[in-house]
């Protein structure tokens, strides 16, 4: 059975800020190898997660805290991917880091595509797991914006969320609420409409770094086509499908997704 | 005591769905499939009657407002509706309010459509202005966490563009128009009466307070109307240095009045129920999208109302609710000492869903509830010879065209042809041989 643990973890490494791209980011780091810079989903954004542990095994992860998310404020002009892309790419500078292996989940991944498509020289690999960012014609992604809290729930963890409940805000605890408010809140201010790029469809044909696309075999949220269409547009991508597992795969199966993107990672950085 | 102002408020429900206790929302999600369109002329039919006979009856005003894909208001055009009261009536003051502003791509489209009807009413509208529910940007694609910034922006140049001679170049962060100069300009001058509706947030009586704008509280309880009316008079004379005058306070207070309470009391019940329970059943997710307040402001709501004890519309029970104050019921004797107590105690000056129609209500129970109140409440809060306002004051234009000649006169430039010769003709007397002929120097 799936341990609650799933989300415990017994020490995180203390969060950090670095002044880049006009706002002040939080950020965590651990690990040593090839660095990894990882940009989390819509949700959980404040949380190091055992997948994290387990990714740090062989990588140097970078954690970062999208503006909008966690502890992390987003000013005003704050609206769109692109200010994303600065603002990490802002980052790789401010930690001298020349070249990274970027992975994202979810809205994380769309973010790390377009931070590919605009640097592709910073980035030596590109991972997406259950991306957000296409279109695909009669599959859209779930509106997780207007769910309820048991359809979200199904919709990150699939018909039985079992021990997973836990991390969302439990009926009355409005401080829980009001935090997913927020992070929900950063995810709007990118992708309430639309919830798609359709420049992604010409641009990630151009984009030749290795890449590696998971899709979550239990997916509620993000329909399988959308992977698919990933591995699809990106010429130099395989494809992999993570089974047992909804949307939250990095919840889930955090040592089978820690495994497939470290799998991948050594190959393009022997 | 100040003068009370009375108006109907028709949100025309569509009231033929299953109770609220299986249903997810009446909002968003609800199936268009329980909309019957046949059914719908006769209940459109009727409530518009409704309001058209708050003239005779002498109500101050009538008010229709915009919703979006719900049951609890059918009424996704209210200038639509606006133009159609205004057509069927000669005098009273027609409020639209509100349009929810950030749902129009082009605001000035707003200025456009009350400006003209604030024109072929002869100066009888009222501009709600509001951002729309949270429900509304889930249905409509706009961004709430833009929606607050994109409102007032919206406001401001729409007041601009109803103040200010065009054209004029608006470079806004939501808005960029090379032109804005819209035709027609209204009426009334500087520009219509501004309302905005409010739960009693901080920063919209704050907002409404700097700009004397009027502020209607929604439907609430008398303890939230209480506090926000005062931290608006407050705001007004400490922060903004004036007196708020009484028009400057409203109130949603569904109101029904029979003969006795005891027959008030049983005739509204089972039509405030489906209001509170089903027409206002609305989940979570769809009142409040991400981003459509802030964090830490939905939080002190939240904790506000936990702390209060404040509980959603649809878990008080009827009694709860009168005693509450969200809703008044009895007798002519019982309502009128209600209102007073809204007077003396919060400073009401404009009593809105005053009588009229609420929830599932028959065509019947309206009539009688406006009736008795326009005869046995109303005259209690006006002058001696019972006038509304519209009675009281002259008109921005006067209605019969004999007044209009004498009053307005004719257009300061006379619609103008030039003729080959280079002399000009009064188009208007083109058609007279003599006129021409004299033109075209013959």
């Amino acid at each position: 059975m799936q341990q609650a643990a799933g989300t415990a973890v017994a020490h995180a490494p203390p969060t950090q800020q670095a002044e880049v791209g006009g706002l002040s980011l939080t950020y965590r780091e651990a690990g040593a190898g090839p660095a990894v810079l990882y940009l989390h989903g819509k949700d959980f954004a404040a949380r190091w997660l055992p997948f994290h542990v387990e990714l740090t095994t062989t990588l140097r992860v970078l954690a970062p805290q999208h503006p909008g998310f966690a502890a992390t404020p987003a000013p005003s002009w704050f609206r769109g991917f692109d200010d994303g892309v600065i603002v990490h790419r802002e980052l790789l500078d401010h930690l001298g880091l020349d070249r990274v292996h970027v992975v994202g989940l979810d809205i994380g991944a769309w973010m790390a595509a377009d931070l590919a498509v605009f640097h592709p020289e910073r980035v030596a690999s590109l991972t997406v797991v259950a991306p957000f960012g296409l279109r695909v014609p009669g599959s859209p992604i779930a509106d997780f914006f207007g769910a309820s809290g048991p359809r979200n729930a199904e919709l990150l963890f699939g018909a039985d969320p079992g021990p997973f409940a836990e991390l969302l805000p439990a009926p009355g605890d409005i401080d829980a609420f009001v935090a997913s408010y927020a992070d929900a809140s950063g995810a709007a201010r990118l992708m309430w409409n639309p919830r798609y790029d359709l420049k992604l469809d010409h641009r990630l044909p151009r984009l030749h770094v290795p890449a590696l696309v998971v899709a979550a075999g239990e997916d509620r949220l993000v329909p399988a086509a959308h992977p698919a269409r990933w591995a699809e547009l990106l010429p130099d991508a395989r494809l992999e499908t993570i089974d047992g597992a909804a949307h939250a795969v990095h919840l889930q199966q955090p040592e089978r997704l820690a495994a497939l993107i470290q799998t991948f990672i050594s190959e393009v950085h022997p | 005591m100040n003068r009370l102002e009375f108006f109907m408020f028709h949100l025309m429900p569509w009231p033929y769905i299953p109770p609220g206790e299986d249903l997810e929302s009446t909002w968003v999600t609800l199936p268009n499939s329980h909309y019957d369109p046949k059914v719908g002329h006769r209940v459109y039919t009727e409530y518009l009657e409704q309001l058209i006979a708050c003239e005779k009856l002498g109500y101050d005003g009538v008010i229709v407002n915009e919703h979006h894909q719900n049951a609890f208001g059918t009424m996704p055009g209210p200038n639509l509706w606006a133009a159609y009261l205004a057509a069927r009536t000669q005098h009273i003051t027609i409020g639209v309010v509100g349009n929810a502003l950030p749902m129009h791509n082009n605001p000035v489209r707003v200025a456009e459509e009350i400006a003209m009807l604030d024109v072929v009413s002869g100066g009888r509208i009222i501009s709600g202005h509001v951002r729309g529910m949270g429900a509304e940007y889930h249905s409509s694609g706009q961004n709430p966490t833009t929606s607050k910034a994109k409102f007032w922006e919206a406001h401001d140049l729409i007041i601009k563009a109803w103040t200010e001679n065009g054209p004029f170049s608006w470079e806004g962060e939501y808005y960029n128009l090379p032109y804005v100069n819209p035709w027609p300009r209204p009426v009334q001058q500087p520009h219509p009466p501004i309302w905005l509706p409010g739960t009693g947030s901080t920063d919209t009586i704050e907002e409404t307070a700097r700009r004397k704008i009027t502020y209607l509280q929604t439907t609430t309880s008398n303890w939230i109307t209480k506090k926000s009316f005062a931290l608006y008079r407050q705001l007004c004379e400490e922060k903004f240095g004036y007196e708020a005058a009484p028009t400057q306070l409203g109130r949603v207070l569904p109101t029904y009045v029979a003969e006795t309470d005891e027959q008030a009391y049983r005739e509204f019940k089972p039509h405030a129920m489906w209001f509170f329970r089903t027409g206002l059943k609305i989940a979570p997710q769809h009142l409040f999208p991400p981003g459509y307040n802030t964090a830490e402001a939905l939080g002190r709501t939240m904790r506000g109302r936990a702390q209060a004890g404040v509980r959603n519309f649809w878990e008080y029970s009827y009694d709860e609710l009168i005693e509450l104050g969200y809703i008044i019921v009895g007798s002519p004797e019982t309502v009128v000492a209600a209102y007073e107590r809204q007077i003396e105690e919060y400073g009401l000056g404009l009593a809105v869903s005053a009588g009229g129609h609420l929830g599932s209500m028959p065509n019947w129970m309206v009539m009688k509830n406006m009736q008795i109140m326009a005869e046995q409440v109303m005259p209690h809060f006006r002058e001696a010879d019972g006038k509304p306002t519209w009675a009281q004051r002259d008109r921005p234009v006067p209605y019969t065209l004999a007044e209009q000649a004498a009053v307005v006169g004719e257009p300061k430039q006379a619609p103008t042809v030039r003729l080959d010769n280079g002399r000009d003709l009064d188009a208007r007397f083109g058609h007279v041989p003599e006129v021409v002929a004299e033109a075209e120097g013959r």
